[in-house]
């Protein structure tokens, strides 16, 4: 019955829920829904994660590729990382290239890392000027329920931390490459950034903020993809972007402000402790 | 090739550091003898007749109207299905409905080299492979001037990728309750002279696929087969291979096919269990609000009725 009226007054039915202080899936208006990260679930990447964050789906596979640095930059190495919104994760997107909004979330993802600058891509040249390593990072997206910028950034951050590099010997003289998969280094990740999506639900007399909005409390915000995501790295504050919606006032923006600080902390100890049992076995 | 404008790209003569290990350059002979040790047993110590465990889901995508997730050691595919809709840019009537499938690779899915964003002639290949061997058991006559969209995708392929493909979607269209006439299930076997792989690894197929030597043996076999009908959907072979060992290999997938079978029956029973009892709590819970809302249906009245007295 409920689903019939959810088709008939989506407006309706939701602000029905929203009256009684509670969100169409049970949770309150600040909470935020369970993280599940797995590791190294893909054998051919060479470091993986998948993570949900409620049923959003997320799966980060890392390709390492050599490649001749640019000569402008000559000492630095290459991260590249792709946000793929794939036809089967919802019938909101279709196949073929990816569409505007894939590549705007592409675009924050990447923003975000190499802002953060949490690797050093000084750290990715083997041989100046010769050799450097070309970090490939695909994130798919399986299942598309909402604040899809979090998990992807989870997904990725967890896949790097896991990851290391295969030694490379190279002759200077023969330009002879040789990899050693049996020696490999960890690489060094330096911050952790952690994204937290909000949708801004406009309500008389004030705005509602809902923090991880669902793929169908995005829509009822105002189109597709969330309203506001605000990003941490670690204890510095490293990013706020608000796309569109209704207007937010201060209170509201400090207080998902510290919303987003408490769940960069979370999410810190849950990837912490995933890497932990994942090297335990 | 032409630039990809709408993603990020890496430099161009990127190439896998895979090209750089000893293992790279293996010669053909050498990568044959490494397939089966001493005892007959394979690389992951499967007998040469020994299928691959496999893990059937539905209910996957939690978006899709219908989906599955099939993993078999290292092969691992999703699949989801969605609502009928209606054709577009269609200027004639057609009296049956259309099946659209698409098969993608992740860039991660290959161990050897990792693969482009931009759509291949080999997942082109089975992208219409798939509809050939799913389509003849939908009820395409059903939903005329309509199209169901079938997407797979394959995370981690380690060979038999189309036959786990079929088999995802045959599940993923029973989930999404899509008429059907029956169940589909494929299975797939690799032969190099006289050894027959049943359900091959990446290796195993590729090496079935460069056999140098024309004269012996070679190629892969996949097979759909409609289990309750008894009918083979789609037969598709690879490779040079004499009639013998065809009529051999179809008798030993057409038993391979059957015995996947019930663990999707099992599956799809399962769900249709859950949706039972899912509908009978419903109900319940319906008809407890209902009692309890007549309940103070009557207390109101009586109040009324006191109040007036």
């Amino acid at each position: 019955m409920t689903e019939v009226y959810k088709h008939i007054h989506p407006s309706k039915y939701f602000n029905d829920y929203i009256n009684q202080d509670v969100r169409p899936d049970g949770r309150d208006f600040d909470q935020q829904r369970d993280v599940i990260i797995n590791i190294n679930g893909i054998t051919s990447a060479d470091a993986s994660a998948i993570v949900k964050c409620g049923n959003t789906t997320v799966v980060c596979g890392i390709k390492l590729e050599l490649a001749r640095p640019k000569a402008e930059e000559p000492d630095i190495g290459f991260l590249i990382s792709n946000v793929e919104l794939l036809p089967l994760c919802s019938s909101k997107f279709r196949p073929g290239p990816p569409s505007d909004y894939a590549q705007v979330i592409s675009n924050i993802v990447s923003d975000i890392v190499i802002n953060s600058k949490c690797v050093d891509l000084k750290d990715l040249c083997v041989v100046t000027d010769k050799l450097a390593w070309v970090i490939y990072c695909d994130l798919v997206c399986l299942d598309y329920d909402g604040s899809i910028v979090d998990a992807c950034i989870i997904a990725l951050i967890t896949s790097l931390k896991t990851l290391s590099l295969p030694t490379v010997t190279y002759d200077n003289e023969t330009e002879e490459v040789k990899v050693d998969t049996g020696v490999k280094i960890p690489l060094q990740v330096h911050g952790l950034p952690v994204a937290t999506s909000f949708g801004i639900y406009h309500k008389l007399p004030r705005n509602i903020i809902l923090a991880d909005p669902s793929a169908y409390e995005e829509e009822m915000c105002g189109g597709i993809g969330a309203n506001l995501i605000v990003c941490w790295n670690k204890g510095l504050f490293c990013g706020i972007q608000k796309f569109g919606g209704c207007n937010l006032s201060t209170e509201d923006e400090k207080r998902t402000i510290s919303l987003a600080k408490q769940r960069c902390k979370l999410v810190e100890q849950v990837i912490e402790t995933c890497i932990k049992n994942g090297e335990v076995k | 090739m032409p630039l990809d404008y709408k993603r990020f790209n890496g430099p161009e003569d990127s190439v896998s550091y895979k090209r750089f290990t000893a293992d790279y350059l293996k010669s053909y002979d050498e990568l044959h003898s490494e397939l089966i040790d001493e005892t007959g047993h394979r690389k992951d110590g499967r007998a040469m007749d020994e299928a691959r465990p496999m893990y059937v889901r539905g209910n996957f995508v939690s978006q899709a109207k219908g989906s599955s997730y099939i993993e078999m050691r290292g092969t691992k595919v999703v699949c989801s299905v969605f609502d009928p809709r209606e054709i577009v840019h269609q200027n004639e009537f057609s009296t049956v409905g259309l099946l659209f499938c698409e098969v993608k690779f992740a860039p991660f899915a290959c161990k050897r080299q990792r693969q482009s964003h931009v759509p291949d002639s080999e997942e082109k290949a089975l992208s219409v492979a798939l509809r050939k061997a799913v389509g003849p058991t939908v009820c395409c006559q059903l939903f005329a001037n309509f199209q169901i969209d079938i997407f797979v995708y394959i995370i981690e392929s380690d060979g038999s990728c189309l036959a786990a493909a079929i088999t995802a979607a045959g599940l993923a269209l029973a989930n999404a309750a899509v008429p059907m006439f029956d169940v589909v299930t494929a299975s797939s076997v690799a032969i190099i002279g006289d050894k027959i792989f049943i359900d091959p690894t990446e290796d195993e197929e590729h090496l079935a696929m460069i056999s140098p030597d024309t004269n012996t043996n070679h190629g892969v076999i996949t097979m759909a087969r409609l289990n309750g009908l008894m009918q083979i959907a789609d037969f598709r072979q690879i490779g040079s291979l004499d009639i013998e060992c065809i009529l051999k290999v179809t008798d030993i997938l057409e038993q391979e096919c059957q015995k996947v079978f019930p663990k999707i029956q099992k599956t799809l029973v399962g769900y249709v269990k859950n949706g039972i009892m899912e509908q009978k709590r419903l109900s319940e819970e319906g008809k407890a609000r209902e009692a309890k809302l007549k309940d103070k249906m009557l207390e109101w009245r009586s109040s009324i009725v006191n109040n007036s007295v």
